[in-house]
């Protein structure tokens, strides 16, 4: 009973902590991935902001290596993977606008991967060009200013915008070049030296293609919504996390309600215990009781079964004496006084040895003793069965 | 309030011209070492060498990337499995770990997914797959042990593509002539050399072979300023369009790392130019629009002389 009591408060004991360890790993658990997933969405997004400043950068020349965009484009790829991987190890996966919005950002990411590399190709043309062109502008302007000084004056316009931009890259300038590109053409068969105007005119029309094409990856670099889709994961996930929290708050409830009711079982099974310990405690003092009466009605039966014993060897003494009377009495049967005599003393000595009647009282103690001791193997009987 | 604005103003100019000259730095920088496992790329080294990683027992890593000979085979196509020259050439295995993608067309994310393609390619290294490959090597006692000693636990397929590639990433040929003059040594090359990396600077070959690794980080059209079908109508490899399918990715290659140019002859994606001259030819007529004179070449190639480095003691 008792071990069946124990076994039971344990098995509530350990359910209520087993509950509350669970709970407090997936609190933990889902506190740590959201860190993680909130990190890495802001570090996505701190990346993303590094790399459009190194394509402007870029653009305009004051960067000269691509060493550290490629370094951020690994960087953010990266990041995505480990999202992913956060992701799919978490439940959130099986959050089907979890798995879209997440769907969605690897998609754009690809996208302006895709934009920031052909930008970076077309820019690496155009920062050639645009360094060269203006060089080769001056030595040809020099060249012609000597036979064809209207030449000369209309390249250097060209020129001089090819400089311009270079410096501030501003859109007038492109507009100048582009505009004025076809007199170096037309040009092309009216000079000497028409090898070195093919070269800056191929060099010039570099300078426009690329500065367009350039500014458009640019302007497609900004316009794919990283950012914007990353900001998607964070409302989704935010939207994810309050429903595991709700999930956590009512696993919570539960093992609050196990642990109550685990109380309330407890506190009925001690009342329980003490009941039955008040009972056992009663019917142990019965028990006893009633062992001692079994015990004194045995004790009766014995002193009766004494009393008896007492009486039987009063009778084989009375009987021996008598057989010394009968034998002596044969022997006088001649002499009616000695027989006399004879008798008198056996009936002395028979009174003698029977002060208490005992023997004739043998039977009623015999029935005595049978009743105690029946009487006690009641007693016992009763205690046994109960 | 206004003084608050001048400084403002003041501060505002003082960080634009600090950014300015911050970033007007040379386009080239030194080598500095990769950070790698010491433990895995001991296994990657024994794995480079070892012709068990290839399907008929023929071929190794080192077979193509002859450390003592700049890190490629000096062919113009490697030799496959299969006894047939393979698509592209081999490029050099020293400083890969700058590369931002690896393989000419860029379809390796990483060292780890090169090693990856390369060993299950019919073409090259011809293992059935990555099953049979795990299965081959964790029968050998000593690597089964090594992995186990470094993992923990029984050889998987990342294990074998992580160890090779950590082997590569300490590849890196460190202390170059050039790097001691960038890092101020103004004698660690010669005149004829700053004047070749002055030329290689103007001609805008720094453009695209630009950063640690004088290439390496972007992907470039062959045929820039000039049809490239004009130098060879029979080139027929696409390049990047191969793996994305984008019209503007036709013939469109990663550039490669100069480092180790004048040890990796023959050049190109095909191997087709023999000489370092003649790719300088190329190269400034297709990509740069410009003819090149002699003299300068030869600087040029003075210059480029100058930028293999050598192989930290520790990592040898």
């Amino acid at each position: 009973m008792r071990t069946a009591l124990l076994l039971i408060l344990l098995v509530i004991v350990g359910g209520v902590g087993v509950g509350s360890l669970i709970y407090k790993n997936n609190l933990e658990d889902s506190e740590n991935a959201r860190t993680h997933v909130l990190a890495s969405l802001s570090q996505i997004k701190h990346i993303d902001s590094l790399i459009n400043t190194q394509m402007l950068e870029s653009r305009y020349g004051l960067r000269v290596d691509y060493d550290e965009l490629a370094q951020l484009i690994t960087q953010i790829k990266r990041e995505v993977s480990e999202l992913d991987t956060t992701l799919l190890v978490e439940p959130a996966s099986v959050d089907n606008s979890i798995r879209i919005a997440l769907d969605n950002i690897k998609e754009q990411l690809t996208l302006k991967i895709d934009v920031i590399e052909n930008f970076k190709s077309h820019n690496s043309v155009l920062r050639n060009s645009i360094k060269y062109a203006p060089v080769l502008g001056d030595s040809i302007i020099e060249e012609l200013s000597v036979t064809n000084n209207e030449a000369a004056q209309d390249l250097k316009v060209i020129n001089n915008a090819l400089y311009r931009w270079a410096l501030y890259g501003s859109k007038k300038e492109a507009t100048i070049i582009q505009d004025n590109s076809t007199v170096v053409i037309d040009l092309i068969p009216k000079v000497e030296n028409s090898i070195a105007l093919i070269e800056y005119s191929t060099h010039v029309t570099a300078v426009i293609e690329e500065q367009e094409k350039t500014q458009r990856y640019i302007t497609n670099a900004l316009a794919i919504p990283l950012v914007s889709t990353v900001g998607q994961l964070e409302t989704v996930y935010a939207g994810y996390y309050m429903t595991v929290l709700k999930s956590l708050e009512r696993d919570r409830l539960y093992v609050m309600g196990y642990a109550l009711f685990a109380l309330l079982v407890a506190v009925y099974l001690g009342v329980m215990l003490r009941k039955s310990y008040q009972a056992l405690k009663g019917r142990d003092e019965y028990r006893s009781q009633q062992i001692s009466v079994a015990y004194r009605h045995v004790g009766y039966a014995d002193n009766h079964v004494g009393t008896v014993k007492g009486a039987f060897y009063s009778i084989k003494e009375i009987l021996l004496f008598l057989d010394g009377i009968y034998l002596e009495t044969k022997k006088q049967s001649h002499d009616p006084k000695k027989m006399s005599q004879l008798l008198s003393k056996a009936i002395k000595k028979y009174r003698h040895l029977d002060k208490q009647n005992t023997i004739d009282e043998t039977d009623e103690l015999l029935e005595k003793s049978n009743h105690n001791l029946e009487k006690a193997s009641t007693l016992i009987k009763n205690l046994m069965a109960s | 309030m206004n003084r608050l604005n001048i400084l403002t103003c003041f501060f505002g100019v003082f960080l634009s011209i600090n950014s300015v000259v911050a970033v007007a730095e040379e386009p080239i920088k030194p080598v500095t070492i990769i950070p790698y496992d010491r433990d895995k790329a001991a296994i990657g080294k024994l794995l480079f060498a070892d012709v068990r990683l290839s399907g008929n027992d023929s071929l190794s890593c080192a077979s193509c990337h002859i450390l003592d000979q700049g890190g490629d085979d000096n062919v113009a196509r490697s030799i496959g499995i299969n006894g047939k020259p393979s698509k592209r050439n081999s490029p050099t295995v020293f400083n890969t770990g700058f590369n931002f993608l690896q393989l000419w067309d860029g379809r390796a994310d990483s060292l780890e997914q090169q090693v990856k393609g390369v060993i299950t390619s019919k073409a090259v290294m011809g293992m059935e797959s990555w099953d049979d490959t795990v299965e081959k090597i964790a029968g050998i006692e000593q690597y089964n042990q090594a992995f186990q000693e470094v993992y923990g636990k029984p050889i998987e397929a990342k294990h074998i593509q992580e160890v090779i590639a950590e082997y590569e990433r300490s590849l890196v040929l460190v202390n170059s002539p050039f790097d001691q003059y960038l890092n101020g040594d103004e004698s660690a090359i010669s005149d004829t050399a700053k004047t070749g990396y002055a030329l290689f600077k103007s001609y805008g070959c720094i453009s695209c072979h630009q950063g640690v690794n004088v290439g390496g980080n972007m992907f470039q059209k062959i045929g820039v300023l000039k049809d490239i079908n004009l130098r060879d109508p029979n080139d027929v490899d696409l390049g990047r369009h191969n793996i994305t399918g984008n019209e503007w990715d036709k013939r469109v290659f990663k550039v490669p790392s100069l480092r180790l140019v004048v040890q990796t002859a023959p050049y190109f994606h095909d191997g087709s130019v023999k000489t370092l001259r003649d790719a300088i030819d190329i190269m400034t007529e297709y990509q740069l629009g410009r003819k090149v004179p002699d003299e300068h070449k030869t600087a040029i190639m003075e210059f480029l002389a100058t930028l293999p480095g050598e192989l930290p003691t520790e990592a040898k």
